[in-house]
């Protein structure tokens, strides 16, 4: 009936997907209900996730100009 | 379309473009050599645009097939599919439990709002691309693109537990990176 820390973790990522069994559903919520690392794993890993639409936000980063005209280069030489 | 001007349309769209596949791909480079295959592949193909999606669509639809594609090239590496960046005895002991190194620390912040810091995003980015290829192909697919993990595996060509435990090694790693980078 009891899980231990490895599976649980993997059973948090098929929960999100509805991929478990009812009796994998309570053993999961029996581990959570003990297990505070776990629990953790689970808060910190939705934060990441959540957050990781940010990570394109968040980015600034450009060709430069130089690099353009390689492309628009190989374009041209291509057609 | 093929009256496009070529220098309009890359300087419109190339860094859109760019900052698309840079999180998704393990290096700059990799990213630029998408970003200008999918230039290319619209301009040979532009006959066949027809317009009923506005080009950015057009573009970013081309791009996002080139990136399913380098990650099925990199889930066909068969030999590093499972190989460690850290090994699972890291993480997890005999028992199946915690490792005293590995255990996830309290951070400190509210776990269900957003994080308004770059220096967050700048360490996420990091951890991110030190994952393997195919965690990377994985995690990505699923949380980035938000296909379902059947479509994942016939894509990448892995079975359903190869699938959860390299999701999961993926998870464990990127936790973990954050924890040890992320000054708070």
């Amino acid at each position: 009936m009891r899980i231990d820390c490895k599976k649980a973790t993997i059973m948090i990522s098929k929960r999100e997907e509805k991929k478990l069994s009812l009796f994998e559903r309570i053993q999961l919520w029996l581990h959570l209900l003990i297990c505070s690392l776990c629990k953790l794993f689970m808060k910190q890993n939705k934060l990441i996730v959540s957050n990781l639409g940010g990570l394109e936000n968040n980015i600034t980063a450009a060709l430069s100009e130089q690099e353009k005209n390689k492309i628009i280069e190989t374009i041209k030489s291509a057609s | 379309m093929h009256k496009l001007n070529v220098n309009q349309w890359v300087n419109e769209y190339a860094d859109q473009l760019y900052r698309y596949a840079l999180p998704r791909v393990e290096d700059a480079e990799i990213a630029k050599d998408l970003v200008q295959d999918t230039f290319l592949s619209a301009w040979r193909n532009a006959e066949n645009f027809k317009g009923e999606a506005s080009e950015k669509n057009w573009l970013y639809t081309i791009l996002k097939n080139k990136i399913i594609d380098h990650y099925r090239k990199a889930s066909t590496r068969k030999e590093e599919r499972f190989s460690e960046n850290q090994s699972e005895e890291y993480y997890f002991n005999e028992d199946g439990h915690w490792t005293e190194a590995a255990s996830p620390n309290e951070w400190g912040v509210n776990y269900n709002e957003k994080i308004n810091q770059n220096e967050f995003y700048e360490v996420l980015e990091k951890c991110k691309k030190k994952l393997k290829e195919i965690q990377n192909a994985v995690f990505s697919m699923k949380y980035l693109e938000g296909l379902e993990s059947e479509e994942i595996c016939k894509e990448l060509n892995l079975t359903s537990s190869n699938y959860w435990v390299l999701l999961h090694r993926a998870k464990v790693q990127l936790r973990a990176c954050l924890e040890k980078n992320w000054f708070i």
